[in-house]
């Protein structure tokens, strides 16, 4: 009596690694597709400040939100005081080939620090915006202005972004920076009075967006991501005065 | 039989019932109003399609706000097209007279649009009740002529200047007005605002103009990765090599002819798209496609005032990423193309100061640039005169392209030459331009170029002034 013939499990064994394999390389290349979803949500620091009215934040960024200082565990930024003034009254130094502004424009200079906690490189330039009240409206176009400056006895001595270093300042990791930051204030219509009038606004928050960090620097706000990689960070620091 | 009979006659009554209904909708139609307007194009370019024009017919309030989309058709060229408004019966008015506009756009199929009539004028009213309602008393004959140089705009048989008239708010002194708001101006008869510049228009598009291109090895949607065929096994990555921070980047333009000023700014919306340049094998670089960012805040990018001559550049700062092509066969990555791209992964925002074309101070290479005399200039030209001491904001809602917004070298993988980023200006009416002029001059004047023509072509504001002179 022959016995049974015992069915062989090859054939299951084939297509159970085929569907493994298909189900592993869907979701491989699922999350190679999706790039790096950002699922950070406003901390309730920032909910407070935010709720102040701004809508600043970028869509799809996550949020680093502070009264006179944020971090996100990479930099660290300080807002230690701000003042407006007029172009007659700032040693703006344009390049040869720039256009100056009017004497009577109005600027805000906002003392700013910048420290590299993150153990990677960095650069910080332009990025930074402003919200200024005039009593409770708004003041439209406040726009952050890329130029260089001296500061003759005056510390902080240099601006950021200077627009003789391209790519903004190099942060190694456990540096600091002290800067001035330029915002430039439009009126309807560029007199004298403006800035008598600017002394009454208020700089409500300012705000950096930090798009990358880490890398190995070259020049220029060039890195190199291929021996250290290079976060796409999508943070944006809210600060208020 | 009779029952029979009665049912012919009531066939017959209710044909003729049908046949009475068109007549009388037509006869009821004659005798209650003329059409409003008449409006006729014809096309004398070879570069323009016959096809493609939208009419609209706006009424506006006598007490401000916005105005009343009273009619609107689509038409071609060779084609006259009649607009009726059928809610004036129930428009109350003081006056004898009703402001309309007619705005005649033309959609190419690049999804850009073309304004080429922003016509305003006033229809006198007869039969009122009260201040209700009306008729008016002639149709508004409007031809639109487009031609190689320019728009030509003829009404009531009367050629009338494409411009703006002095007679508007904006010739008022010390005073700053908009374009917008002045289509609302009191009645003033064959009249055109500041937006009748023969203005392009850029769409909005979205974020990434490139799509996936399976089966390629060719750079394409920036931070993907995408099959072979339809092969889930079997695909390429781009693995980021290098970055550039805060690179300057050129995103508009502005005039000036000296004793005025221009303010530029980059509103919410307005948008730049930025070419994605591919390299392969250590070769040059070259467009392969392109990706667009939009100014997504609350408040516009403003630049200080131009005060002085010929047109400058705006510049503001991007982020610049560079991509290595990564075959992955069976879910094993590693296998490094010589294949690149470059593209931009983000807008810092931002506006340097203001930098002459070229890169030194001279005239703008868009023709037929600033400082000509006003008498040379040609009809079709888009032009204007402007007193002393005036003023307007426009919205600036033509685009530029520039072959060299920017420039990337330091630091490349895979080859040696540097990468040069294109960029096509998407201001969508977001963007404006404040003018301001001072008293230096009896007038000063602002022209365009005309009409849009190709991707190179753009139309520009240029100015001058009634000493044909740029200097400070």
């Amino acid at each position: 009596m022959d016995r049974p013939r015992r069915k062989s499990l090859f054939p299951v064994l084939i297509v159970t690694a085929v569907v493994i394999i298909l189900v592993v390389a869907a979701a491989s290349y699922y999350l190679n597709t999706q790039g790096q979803l950002n699922t950070q949500t406003p901390t309730s620091a920032c909910a407070t400040i935010l709720s102040t009215g701004s809508n600043f934040v970028e869509k799809g960024f996550a949020t680093a939100c502070g009264i006179d200082q944020a971090s996100d565990g990479r930099l660290k930024i300080t807002v230690h005081s701000y003042h407006f003034a007029q172009a007659s009254d700032i040693q703006f130094r344009f390049a040869a080939n720039q256009q100056p502004v009017l004497p009577d424009e109005v600027f805000i200079l906002v003392n700013v620090t910048v420290e590299n906690i993150g153990g990677g490189n960095t650069t910080v330039g332009a990025g930074w915006e402003a919200t200024v009240l005039n009593g409770a409206s708004y003041v439209d176009g406040v726009t952050n202005f890329i130029v260089n400056a001296s500061f003759p006895s005056t510390y902080p001595n240099q601006t950021i972004p200077d627009y003789e270093r391209g790519g903004g300042i190099y942060l190694p990791p456990g540096s600091r920076a002290d800067f001035w930051i330029f915002f430039y204030v439009p009126f309807s219509r560029v007199v004298s009075s403006n800035i008598a009038e600017a002394t009454s606004f208020r700089l409500q928050l300012v705000t950096y967006k930090e798009f990358s960090y880490g890398g190995t620097y070259i020049e220029n706000g060039g890195f190199n991501c291929q021996k250290v990689a290079c976060q796409d960070t999508n943070t944006e620091f809210v600060i208020q005065p | 039989m009779k029952r029979q009979r009665i049912l012919r006659i009531g066939e017959v009554l209710l044909f003729a019932l049908i046949l009475s209904i068109p007549s009388a909708a037509l006869a009821s139609s004659s005798s209650s109003s003329l059409a409003v307007v008449s409006i006729n194009i014809t096309n004398n370019t070879s570069t323009l399609p016959n096809s493609g024009y939208q009419v609209m017919l706006w009424r506006y309030s006598e007490a401000g706000g916005a105005p009343t989309l009273a009619a609107s058709a689509t038409s071609s060229a060779g084609k006259t097209i009649q607009l009726s408004d059928s809610g004036l019966s129930q428009f109350y008015h003081s006056s004898q007279y009703v402001h309309y506009s007619a705005l005649v756009l033309l959609i190419l199929p690049n999804e850009s649009v073309i304004q080429l009539s922003n016509y305003h004028w006033g229809s006198q009213i007869v039969g009122s009740s009260g201040n209700l309602g009306g008729k008016v008393t002639s149709t508004e004959s409007i031809a639109i002529t487009l031609t190689s140089n320019g728009i030509q705009l003829s009404a009531n048989g009367q050629s009338v200047p494409y411009q703006i008239t002095t007679a508007n708010p904006s010739s008022t002194t010390g005073n700053v007005t908009s374009g917008r708001s002045a289509s609302a101006a009191t009645v003033a008869a064959a009249t055109s605002s500041q937006t009748t510049w023969p203005i392009a228009v850029l769409q909005t598009t979205g974020q990434a103009s490139s799509s996936k291109q399976s089966g390629k090895v060719t750079p394409d949607s920036p931070n993907s990765c995408y099959e072979v065929g339809f092969s889930l096994l079997l695909y390429y990555c781009w693995v980021k090599v290098a970055t550039w921070q805060s690179v300057p980047t050129t995103i508009g333009e502005a005039t000036g002819s000296g004793y005025m000023g221009d303010t530029f700014a980059y509103g919410q919306s307005s948008g730049s798209t930025l070419s994605i340049d591919a390299s392969a094998n250590g070769g040059a670089w070259s467009v392969s496609g392109s990706y667009s960012w939009f100014n997504q805040n609350s408040a516009a990018v403003t630049w200080p005032t131009l005060n002085c001559c010929w047109n400058w550049l705006t510049q503001s700062h991007f982020n610049y990423e560079e991509d290595q092509l990564e075959w992955c066969p069976i879910l094993i990555c590693g296998q490094m193309q010589s294949s690149y791209q470059i593209w931009a992964s983000g807008w810092n925002g931002g506006a340097e100061p203001w930098t002459p074309e070229g890169g030194k101070a001279g005239p703008s290479s868009s023709q037929p640039g600033d400082c000509l005399a006003a008498s040379s200039l040609p009809n079709h030209y888009s032009y204007a005169p402007y007193a002393a001491n005036s003023g307007f904001t426009f919205d600036a809602a033509n685009g530029y392209k520039y072959s060299l917004s920017a420039s990337l070298s330091a630091g490349i993988v895979g080859t040696t030459f540097s990468a040069g980023i294109t960029d096509t200006t998407d201001y969508s009416q977001h963007t404006t331009q404040t003018i301001t002029f001072g008293n230096h001059y009896t007038y000063y004047y602002l022209y365009t170029n005309g009409l849009y023509s190709s991707v190179l072509n753009w139309p520009v504001i240029f100015s001058t002034n009634s000493a044909a002179h740029c200097g400070p």
